[in-house]
C-alpha cells in the first residue's frame, strides 16, 4: 500500500483468484463459517419467512382458521389506492432520511473524530437522542411543531408569521418527520466513526507528503475508505427506515390525510387493528420484492464507488 | 528581510490556525450539544417535576420544585430490580452471542469464496426487510411448540446464529483489511481461525464495539420480543416494565421518566466507555496498513 | 369535615403524592381556606415526617407499612356474592390479562391477594401487558391457542374477537348465579358483548362522552358554568365567545371537533341534529352525506372558521388529553378521562352534561369487559373470579374506591360518587348513564377499524382548510359504502 491515494478506479483490489486445487477446501471453510447462521436461519427464520408468505395467499384473521383465497390479496392491493399512497410515503420517507440522515451523521462523526478533549462525553450527547425515550423525543419535537402552541411558530409570530401546521398541513408533515429523523443520526454516526477510526493513518502522511490539503485528503483518502460502511449505512439505513413506523405512530399516526401512513404503519394496522393476516403479509411481500431489487441496485452501483482494501473477486 | 518577516507569521498562521479550529470545533460541539441533548433534559426534567406541572404551556424546563422522591417512588411501583436482572441475562448474552457468530458468519462471507456466496448473502440480508409484523405470530408459534414460550430462551437463543445487521456490518470492515495480511499469515501456516482471531479481529476492535453498543442498545430496549413472549411479571425485563407505565387512559409521566432515568445509566456508561476501544483500532489498524 | 379532610391527605400521600401534590388537589377542588388549613395539618399528621418531604431527600420508605399507593383494605365492602359454582377440590391456577398502567396494576395485585385469601384452591395469576402493544400479543397468543383464562377487551375490537370464537358464552354460568342481576348493568355497556343472543363478556366500565370545563377560564371570563339548561346552541355561543388571545397565550372556546375518523362521533355531533353516520346498529348503510348530516358537520365546522378550536392536538397521541394543559375551556371526553385530568391539571375543573341537541339529547357511551377465553382451562374457576371481580363488591374495591369511576354496574356508582376522588360533577356522569342519554350507538361492528381509516384521512383536508364539508362527506360515503357491503349480507 503506497498509493496514497486508493481510489476505486486507480488502485485494484489486491486479491487474487485462489487456485483451483485450494477452492474446494476453501469452499468447505466458508460454509463452516457461516454454518451457525444456516442453522439459525433455519430454525427461527426460515419457517416464519415461508409461512408468512403461504399465509399471504389466505384470507386469516389470526383468530380463527385462514381459507385459502388463491391470489385475491394480491388483486386487492393493484387496486388499494392506499397502498400506492403508502409505498410512496415509505420512500419519500426513506429517500429523505437515508440521503439527509448519511450526509449528517457522517458530518457529525468527522466532526467527533477530531482529538480534543471531553471527546468521549460529546460522542455520548450525540448519541443520546438515539438511546433516549421515544417518548422524551416526541413530545420534545411536538412542542417545536405544534401550529398553536410550537415554539417555532411562536417565534415565527414574532415577526408576524403565521407559520403552519407542521404536523397538521399535509404537505408539511412529512418533511417535519424527516427533519426529526436527524436527530437520531446518532446510530450511523456510531458505525462512520468506527469506520473513521479504521483508515490506515499511514495513507493520510503519504498523501501529506504528496502535498495534498484537506479538502483533497478528505476526498482522495477518507471517502474512498469509508465506502464500504457508507454502503452498509445506506442499505441498512434504507431498510429500517422504509419499514420503521414507531416514530409515525406516535406523532401523527399516518395523517393528515394520509399525508405519514408509511408502508410499516399500514402493514400493522392490517394485521392487528383490521385483522386481516392475510391481506398485511401479500403488503409484506410486496415490500420485500421492492426492497430487494434497491438493495440489488445499490450493490450493482457500488462496484462503481465502494472501495474494498480486501476485496476476494478482482 | 523578507523572509524573516513572512517565516514567523507564518508559523503564526499555523498555530493560529489550529486554535481557530479548535476554537470553531468546540464551538460547534457545544452548539451542536445543547439541541441534541434537549430530549434527555426534557426527561430529567420531567422526572423531577410534580405530575401536574408535566404539561404547560408554554412548557417550562424548569421544575418549581424537584421532586427526587420520584426515582424510589417510581422503581418501587413494578419489581424493577427483578427486571434489571433479566434485562442484564438477555442483554450480556446477546451481546456476548452476537460478537462470537457473527464474527464467524461475517469472517466466511468476507474472506472465504464459496459457490452461492451471493445468494446466501442476499438472503441473510432479506431476513431483515421481511417486515416483522407478519413473521412475529408464526415465529411465536415455533416457540410455543417448542415449549419455550414465557422463558427466556427466545430473546436470547437467536443472537448465538448470528444477526444480519451485524454481519454485514462486520463483513464491511474485514472486507476493508488488505488481503495481503491473510496471504502472508497462510504462508506462515496459519490456518482461517488463526487469521480471524489473531489478525482480522484485533483490528476490526472498533467495528466490533459497534456491534457490542448496538447489540447492548438493541436488547435493552427491545420491546417487541420480551412482549411477546413473555408471561409471568417475574420475567419481565426493563423496556417492558418501562412500557407499563403508559397505560390505556393514564400516564404518570414524572415517574415514566425517572425509571426511564435510571435505565438509561448502564447504557450511557456502556457507550462511554466503550470509547477507548474506537480509540485503540487507531493504531493497531495504522500498524497492520504498513 | 375535618376528618374528610384527614383521609383525603391520607389517601394522597399514600399515593405518593407529596404535601405540596395534596395542597394543590386541594385547592383545584376548591375547599375553603379553612378546610385547606384542615388538609394541611392532617397531612402533617399523617405523614411520619412531614420535614422530611421538605427536605426532599429521597427517603420516601419512611413508612413501610405503606409500600403501596392503595390500602389493600380500604374499599373492600366484603359483601362478596355468593357463587352456585363450586370450588375446585384441589389447587388450581388461572392466568388474567390486563392492560393496566403500573401504577394501577398495584390495585389489580391486592384484588387477587384478597381473592386467594377466599379462595384457597386458586392461585391467580395476572398478566400486565402495556396497552399500546396488547392487541399485539394476545393476537398472537390467540393464534397459538395460549390465551390466558380471563382476557381484557375493548368495545372496539369485542365484535370481532367474539365472532372469531375466542371466548366462551357466560349466559349459563349468568342464569345459575341468582344475584348477579344483569339489570343492574349500564344498557350501553352490555352492547358490545353481546353476539347471537348471546353474551360473551362482563363490562368492567362504561363511560357516556361529558363536557369537562376548565373553571378557572369561565372564571376569568365571567361566564357561568355549563348547566343541564345548556343546548348545543349555547355550547357553540359561549365556546366562540371564550376564545381570545394569540399563539401561546390563546384561549381555545372548544376542545374539539367532529371527525368521521372518530368511531365516537354520531351520538354528540349528528344524531342531536336528526343526523347519523352509518345506520345503527347493523352499521350496513352510509348516511353521513345526507343532507341534514352535512348541514350538522357545516354547523359544528363554524367553530372552526372563528378559531374557537385548536388545531388537532398532535400532544394528545402522547399526552391526553390537551384539556389538561389549561388552555382550553371546554372538552368532550369520555368519563376515563378523570384520572388523567385529575393528575395532570392545575387548574379547577369540573364536568356537565352533554347539551342537548335541537332534536335528541344524546352522547357516546363505551366501555371494556372481561372475557373468558375458549383456552381456558378452568373455565368453573375462571368464572369464580369474574364473578366477584365484576360484582358490585368488585367494582367497587376496584374502581369507584379507587377513583376511576366509570363502572359499568349502577350499583357500584354511589361508592364513586361518595370517594373522596369524585369531582362534583361526577353525578353528571352518573345520571348521563341512567337517564339514558348515553348511547351505545358508536361504531363497534368489524368493519369500525376500516371505516375510520378511510374517512378520517379525507376529513383531514376539511381541517386542513383543502376541501369543502359537501364534498368530504360525499367522498366518504364513496369510500365507506364498499367496507361496509358486508354488513348487508
Amino acid at each position: 500500500m503506497t498509493n496514497a491515494q486508493p481510489t476505486p478506479i486507480t488502485t485494484p483490489p489486491k486479491g487474487k483468484p485462489k487456485l483451483g486445487g485450494m477452492a474446494r477446501k476453501e469452499e468447505r471453510s466458508f460454509y463452516l463459517f457461516i454454518l451457525p447462521w444456516i442453522i439459525g436461519f433455519l430454525l427461527f427464520d426460515a419457517g416464519a419467512i415461508i409461512a408468512s408468505f403461504g399465509i399471504s395467499f389466505t384470507n386469516w384473521s389470526a383468530l380463527s382458521a385462514p381459507s385459502y383465497v388463491g391470489t385475491l390479496n394480491y388483486s386487492r392491493l393493484i387496486a388499494d389506492s392506499v397502498f400506492y399512497k403508502a409505498m410512496g410515503n415509505s420512500l419519500y420517507y426513506g429517500l429523505g432520511s437515508v440521503g439527509l440522515g448519511t450526509i449528517v451523521s457522517f458530518l457529525l462523526a468527522l466532526l467527533l473524530n477530531q482529538n480534543v478533549w471531553g471527546m468521549s462525553l460529546f460522542r455520548t450527547i450525540f448519541y443520546l437522542p438515539s438511546v433516549v425515550s421515544g417518548i422524551a423525543v416526541a413530545i420534545l419535537w411536538i412542542m417545536i411543531l405544534h401550529q398553536d402552541f410550537g415554539l417555532i411558530n411562536s417565534f415565527l409570530a414574532w415577526f408576524g408569521i403565521k407559520g403552519p401546521g407542521w404536523l397538521v398541513q399535509p404537505q408539511w408533515a412529512m418533511p417535519s418527520l424527516i427533519l426529526m429523523s436527524l436527530w437520531s443520526a446518532g446510530g450511523s454516526m456510531v458505525i462512520y466513526l468506527a469506520g473513521l477510526q479504521s483508515v490506515p493513518t499511514h495513507l493520510y502522511e503519504a498523501a501529506e507528503i504528496d502535498g495534498a490539503d484537506t479538502f483533497q485528503k478528505f476526498w482522495t483518502v477518507t471517502v474512498p475508505m469509508m465506502s464500504p460502511v457508507i454502503l452498509y449505512n445506506l442499505i441498512v439505513g434504507f431498510i429500517a427506515s422504509i419499514q420503521g413506523f414507531v416514530t409515525v405512530y406516535v406523532m401523527t399516526n399516518g395523517g393528515p390525510a394520509n399525508a405519514t401512513l408509511v408502508y410499516g404503519l399500514y402493514i400493522y394496522r392490517t394485521a392487528f387493528i383490521n385483522f386481516q393476516m392475510g391481506y398485511a403479509s401479500a403488503l409484506a411481500w410486496v415490500l420485500l420484492v421492492v426492497i430487494i431489487l434497491i438493495t440489488v441496485v445499490q450493490f450493482i452501483v457500488a462496484r462503481y464507488w465502494v472501495y474494498y482494501e480486501g476485496d476476494l473477486k478482482s | 528581510m523578507q523572509t524573516s518577516v513572512v517565516y514567523p507569521k507564518r508559523q503564526l498562521g499555523i498555530r493560529g490556525r489550529a486554535i481557530a479550529g479548535k476554537v470553531i470545533t468546540y464551538a460547534l460541539l457545544l452548539l451542536l450539544s445543547i439541541s441534541f441533548v434537549l430530549p434527555f433534559l426534557w426527561m430529567v426534567s420531567t422526572s423531577l417535576k410534580l405530575s401536574q406541572d408535566v404539561f404547560t404551556y408554554p412548557p417550562s424546563f424548569f421544575p418549581n420544585s424537584f421532586e427526587w422522591t420520584n426515582y424510589p417512588r417510581g422503581w418501587r411501583v413494578l419489581p424493577f430490580n427483578t427486571f434489571l436482572i433479566n434485562s442484564l441475562i438477555v442483554t450480556l448474552a446477546n451481546v456476548a452471542g452476537n460478537i462470537l457468530s457473527c464474527s464467524l458468519v461475517a469472517f466466511g462471507f468476507a474472506r472465504l469464496n464459496g459457490r452461492g456466496r451471493n445468494i446466501l448473502f442476499l438472503l441473510l440480508l432479506a431476513t431483515l426487510m421481511i417486515p416483522r409484523e407478519v413473521t412475529i405470530i408464526p415465529r411465536f408459534l415455533m416457540f410455543s411448540a417448542a415449549g419455550l414460550t414465557n422463558t427466556l430462551w427466545p430473546l436470547v437463543l437467536p443472537a448465538w446464529f448470528g444477526y444480519a445487521f451485524f454481519i454485514f456490518l462486520l463483513r464491511q470492515f474485514f472486507m476493508g483489511i488488505p488481503l495481503d495480511l491473510d496471504h502472508s499469515a497462510r504462508i506462515d501456516g496459519a490456518n482461517n481461525w488463526q487469521i480471524l482471531t489473531q489478525i482480522i479481529l484485533p483490528l476490526s476492535q472498533p467495528a466490533l464495539a459497534s456491534v457490542a453498543i448496538f447489540a447492548f442498545i438493541g436488547n435493552w430496549s427491545n420491546l417487541l420480543d420480551p412482549l411477546i413472549y413473555l408471561r409471568s411479571t417475574e420475567l419481565y425485563t426493563l423496556a417492558l416494565g418501562l412500557n407499563l407505565f403508559r397505560g390505556q387512559n393514564f400516564t404518570q409521566f414524572n415517574l415514566l421518566m425517572a425509571v426511564s432515568i435510571i435505565t438509561l445509566i448502564p447504557v450511557l456508561l456502556m457507550f462511554f466507555f466503550s470509547q477507548k476501544l474506537f480509540v485503540q483500532g487507531v493504531s493497531l489498524t495504522g500498524m497492520g496498513g504498513r | 369535615m375535618g376528618k374528610h379532610e384527614e383521609e383525603l391527605a391520607r389517601e394522597l400521600q399514600r399515593r405518593g403524592m407529596s404535601r405540596r401534590d395534596v395542597l394543590r388537589i386541594g385547592l383545584r377542588m376548591g375547599l375553603g381556606a379553612a378546610s385547606m388549613g384542615l388538609l394541611l395539618a392532617a397531612c402533617g399528621q399523617t405523614a411520619s415526617e412531614p420535614a422530611k418531604d421538605a427536605a426532599a431527600d429521597g427517603e420516601a420508605a419512611a413508612e413501610p407499612a405503606s409500600e403501596s399507593i392503595f390500602d389493600i383494605t380500604a374499599g373492600d365492602t366484603g359483601a362478596w356474592p355468593k357463587s352456585a359454582i363450586a370450588e375446585p377440590g384441589d389447587k388450581i391456577e388461572i392466568s388474567v390479562g390486563h392492560t393496566w398502567d403500573a401504577v394501577f396494576f398495584e390495585r389489580q395485585l391486592q384484588f387477587d391477594k384478597l381473592f386467594m385469601q377466599r379462595h384457597p384452591n386458586i392461585t391467580v395469576k395476572a398478566e400486565n401487558t402495556p396497552w399500546g402493544e396488547y392487541r399485539q400479543k394476545y393476537t398472537a397468543a390467540a393464534a397459538g391457542n395460549a390465551m390466558p383464562d380471563i382476557l381484557y377487551t375493548q368495545f372496539s375490537w369485542a365484535q370481532e374477537t367474539i365472532r372469531s370464537g375466542l371466548y366462551i358464552a357466560l349466559d349459563d354460568y349468568i342464569a345459575k348465579e341468582k344475584d348477579f342481576n344483569l339489570g343492574d348493568f349500564t344498557k350501553p355497556s352490555l352492547v358490545s358483548y353481546q353476539y347471537d343472543g348471546k353474551l360473551w363478556g362482563i363490562p368492567y366500565d362504561e363511560g357516556p362522552g361529558n363536557l369537562y370545563y376548565n373553571k378557572d377560564l369561565f372564571d376569568a371570563a365571567g361566564e357561568a358554568y355549563p348547566d343541564d339548561s345548556w343546548d348545543l346552541e349555547k355550547l357553540k355561543a359561549v365556546a366562540i365567545k371564550m376564545t381570545k388571545g394569540e399563539g401561546p397565550d390563546k384561549i381555545f372556546g372548544l376542545g374539539e371537533l367532529p371527525s368521521p375518523g372518530d368511531s365516537l362521533m354520531a351520538p354528540n355531533y349528528l344524531f342531536p341534529f336528526g343526523a347519523q353516520y352509518l345506520s345503527e346498529p347493523k352499521e350496513d348503510e352510509c348516511l353521513i352525506n345526507k343532507p341534514e348530516a352535512v348541514t350538522a358537520m357545516e354547523w359544528w365546522e363554524e367553530l372552526r372558521a372563528k378559531g374557537a378550536v385548536p388545531s388537532p392536538a398532535d400532544l394528545q397521541n402522547v399526552a391526553w388529553p390537551a384539556f389538561q394543559f389549561g388552555k382550553i375551556a371546554m372538552t368532550l371526553q369520555g368519563s376515563w378521562a378523570t384520572p388523567p385530568i385529575q393528575a395532570g391539571s392545575k387548574f379547577k375543573w369540573d364536568i356537565a352534561k352533554w347539551p342537548k341537541g335541537p332534536k335528541v339529547h344524546t352522547t357516546f357511551s363505551a366501555g371494556s369487559a372481561y372475557m373468558i377465553t375458549r383456552d381456558s382451562k378452568n373455565v368453573d374457576a375462571a368464572w369464580l373470579y369474574m364473578n366477584e371481580y365484576l360484582s358490585t363488591a368488585g367494582q367497587t374495591y376496584m374502581w369507584a374506591s379507587t377513583g376511576r369511576g366509570s363502572p359499568s354496574r349502577l350499583s357500584a356508582w354511589p361508592a364513586y360518587l361518595g370517594s373522596k376522588f369524585a369531582p362534583a360533577g361526577a353525578k353528571n356522569v352518573e345520571e348521563a348513564m341512567s337517564q339514558g342519554i348515553g348511547t351505545h350507538d358508536i361504531l363497534d361492528q368489524p368493519t369500525g377499524p376500516r371505516v375510520t381509516q378511510a374517512a378520517g384521512p379525507i376529513w383531514d383536508l376539511v381541517v386542513a382548510g383543502q376541501k369543502s364539508v359537501k364534498d368530504a362527506l360525499d367522498e366518504i360515503f364513496a369510500a365507506v359504502d364498499p367496507i361496509i357491503a358486508e354488513n348487508r349480507m
